[in-house]
């Protein structure tokens, strides 16, 4: 063979392996694509929801002697969160086998913030997440529920109900923060254990509440079709009876129910970010649109979160004022929503009396429901809509109950079961 | 055709081949670089690639502000406390028209000055001491002068809640006020709790996403204020508002509104 035709040769098996590179490259490439659109180049610019506003506590105690009264309001989460992130800890006592009992012990604080949250969290995220600079070894995959602030020991402790603690000491006294939010101006309400044995809170005494009153505002598609689409320039749409849906080149879907107002999406994330990651950043983009957002539900990968009115969450009916986020597997993305939001609150003097926890729980049990279930007994607001106008809708203070993935009034739960 | 032949054919399709998918791969790495770029794009490189000049400082500070809401004043039920000046009635505005003017010779302060001590006195204006001078929408009028009332120090910038006294120019360095308009608001109340505002830098970056800050133009001022944004049954609503002022290449000055909370443009029907 001459040397020409075997450097044909070799330049051909060269050029077939490069093509080869190029194009698993290029593949590789279109598969990343971001999903999420960049909210610095979007017109409807929106205010971004972080973490630490996605994954905040969702209620809020202060232990001030004999009370204890509950101000969940996200000014005052976000208070004592930022005044946490600016000292420094060291482990006292890391993770260990516990039981109620020293929880309860735990608990059981003179002067003290308390703050919990209706999922468990992942310690060593919500140390990077806030930028608590802690000395000492942190136990690993520690998760916890529950975190109390007390005064009198200058403790900060993390906790799974029954299950761990971490108790990490404070260079700076906590009694300045603790000071500081006892004073700050906002509506608290009265509340005690819901029963001896039982970790979590409930109304002292009947207490009256104010029902908030918006204006309905329902978002434009485009508005989500923005926020999810990495370019809303090349976008297919269908319409199918009642149904919008948005498609672009990688596939990615948004459905529009018109009749109900609820939107789907369904996208590819990437491969090189965390699942998780990816879907704060979905939910963080779509920011101040749907209120207050923060993480109400989790189970496996599938996440809920709900908009928060005045420390309390919204319930309604089609995913209005919350969004549903489930993260497969193979990377992609389910989110769940509604067009239908509020945002401008409109004046009213109507309000409303709650019964206390106690006549609850007694009333459940009446009426046969576990001690598990009365467990997860909390206030929320129900929408409803507004007699008056239907551009209008009212937020009203109900005691609510989760009966398996459901949340019910209480008084709706009894009926059920009166009728059973 | 012989087996060189057909190898040397494979080259050149596989040669233009990677040339094509090297031109892809180039392609993607330049959109890659782009999205990085505008994600680091602050507003300070916008302004200055654009020409846009502002003296003041751009500070990125998160103010707190929740929506607010009050009741109209009828400023008519006590009308006829006021003396030396006639009143009227301008659907629900209380127009005035001073018996004697006040005369001012002197610059811009000794004018406030003069515009202050009125205010303070019950028997020529109702509830004077709850405004405060609005250097802002003052701001290059030989017309008006403008006082607000406030809200824990941030202006209500809002006709609802402002006092504009009308001035009138007579030759040189020489004005007087001639009369005032005034409307009322009281029982003002913080309708949710408070949360977290957009920074000044965000409110201007939204402007330039809207193409309401054009390249060659000043920012002639900046203020967070309230503004109206609905009334029902004699209460309005204001929220939290970042209010731009903009002179463009051309030389018009405009000013757009920003919703603090929401972070976005807000148009003239917005508010009612």
């Amino acid at each position: 063979m001459k040397w020409s035709e075997k450097i044909i040769r070799i330049l051909l098996v060269t050029a077939i392996v490069v093509s080869l590179i190029l194009s698993a490259h290029i593949w590789l490439n279109m598969g990343n694509q971001k999903v999420i659109r960049n909210t610095s180049s979007t017109t409807n610019t929106t205010q971004v929801r972080d973490e630490k506003s996605l994954l905040m506590p969702t209620s809020l105690y202060i232990h001030d002697n004999q009370s204890v009264v509950m101000k969940s309001q996200e000014s005052v989460v976000r208070q004592v969160l930022s005044k946490l992130s600016h000292m420094d800890y060291s482990v006292v006592k890391p993770t260990s086998e516990t039981d109620m009992a020293e929880c309860l012990q735990q608990q059981d604080v003179s002067e003290g913030i308390e703050m919990t949250y209706t999922t468990d969290q992942v310690l060593q995220q919500f140390i990077n997440r806030y930028q608590l600079k802690v000395k000492g070894e942190k136990p690993d995959n520690f998760k916890f529920n529950r975190i109390i602030i007390n005064t009198s020991n200058n403790q900060l402790t993390f906790m799974q109900d029954g299950k761990q603690l971490c108790i990490m000491g404070a260079s700076d006294s906590l009694s300045k923060l603790y000071d500081c939010i006892l004073h700050k101006q906002s509506n608290g309400y009265k509340v005690q254990k819901l029963a001896d044995d039982k970790l979590n809170y409930g109304l002292l005494e009947d207490t009256t509440m104010p029902i908030y009153r918006y204006v309905l505002t329902t978002e434009s598609y485009m508005t989500f079709a923005q926020v999810f689409f990495h370019s809303t320039d090349d976008l297919a749409s269908k319409d199918h009876d009642d149904h919008l849906i948005l498609t672009d080149k990688q596939d990615n879907e948004l459905m529009i129910d018109n009749r109900t107002g609820t939107v789907l999406f369904s996208g590819h994330m990437n491969q090189h970010d965390s699942a998780k990651t990816q879907m704060l950043e979905a939910m963080g983009t779509l920011g101040s649109e749907l209120g207050k957002l923060r993480l109400y539900e989790m189970d496996g990968h599938h996440y809920v979160f709900r908009t928060f009115v005045e420390g309390f969450p919204i319930f309604a009916s089609a995913d209005r004022c919350a969004v549903e986020a489930t993260v497969e597997s193979s990377h992609n993305l389910h989110l769940q929503t509604n067009l239908q939001t509020v945002q401008v609150p409109i004046p009213s003097k109507d309000t409303t009396t709650l019964v206390k926890a106690s006549t609850i729980a007694d009333q459940l049990q009446q009426a046969g429901a576990d001690s598990s279930l009365i467990q997860t007994l909390t206030i929320g607001y129900e929408w409803q809509p507004n007699s008056d106008s239907a551009e209008a809708i009212d937020l009203v203070p109900k005691w609510f109950i989760q009966d398996g993935n459901n949340w019910e009034t209480t008084d709706q739960w009894l009926q059920q079961k009166g009728g059973q | 055709m012989n087996y060189k032949k057909v190898e040397l054919i494979f080259l050149i399709a596989f040669l233009m081949l990677n040339g094509y998918l090297l031109s892809i791969c180039k392609e993607n790495s330049s959109v890659q670089n782009m999205e990085t770029v505008s994600e680091k794009v602050n507003i300070e490189t916008i302004m200055k690639k654009g020409h846009i000049t502002y003296t003041g400082p751009l500070s990125s500070k998160h103010a707190e502000g929740t929506y607010l809401s009050a009741d109209t004043t009828n400023l008519f039920n006590n009308e006829s406390t006021l003396k030396n000046q006639t009143i009227t009635n301008n659907q629900g505005v209380l127009t005035s028209r001073l018996d004697q003017s006040l005369w001012m010779t002197g610059d811009s302060d000794e004018l406030q000055a003069q515009v202050e001590q009125f205010l303070k006195q019950s028997d020529h204006i109702q509830y004077g001491k709850d405004y405060r001078y609005l250097k802002n929408a003052s701001y290059n009028s030989d017309k008006a002068i403008c006082y607000a009332q406030q809200w824990h120090d941030v202006p209500i910038f809002d006709e609802t809640a402002e006092i504009v006294f009308i001035k009138e120019s007579v030759g040189h360095h020489k004005s007087r006020i001639i009369g005032y308009k005034q409307q009322h608001i009281t029982n003002m109340k913080a309708m949710r709790d408070n949360r977290e505002l957009i920074s000044q830098k965000e409110a201007l970056h939204t402007l330039y996403s809207n193409g309401k800050l054009p390249s060659n133009s000043t920012i002639n001022w900046m203020v967070l204020g309230y503004t109206k944004i609905l009334t029902t049954d004699q209460t309005n609503v204001y929220v939290p508002t970042w209010l731009i002022s903009v002179k463009t290449e051309a030389g018009t000055d405009q000013v757009t509104k920003v919703n603090a909370i929401m972070n976005r443009i807000m148009n003239n029907n917005d508010s009612d």
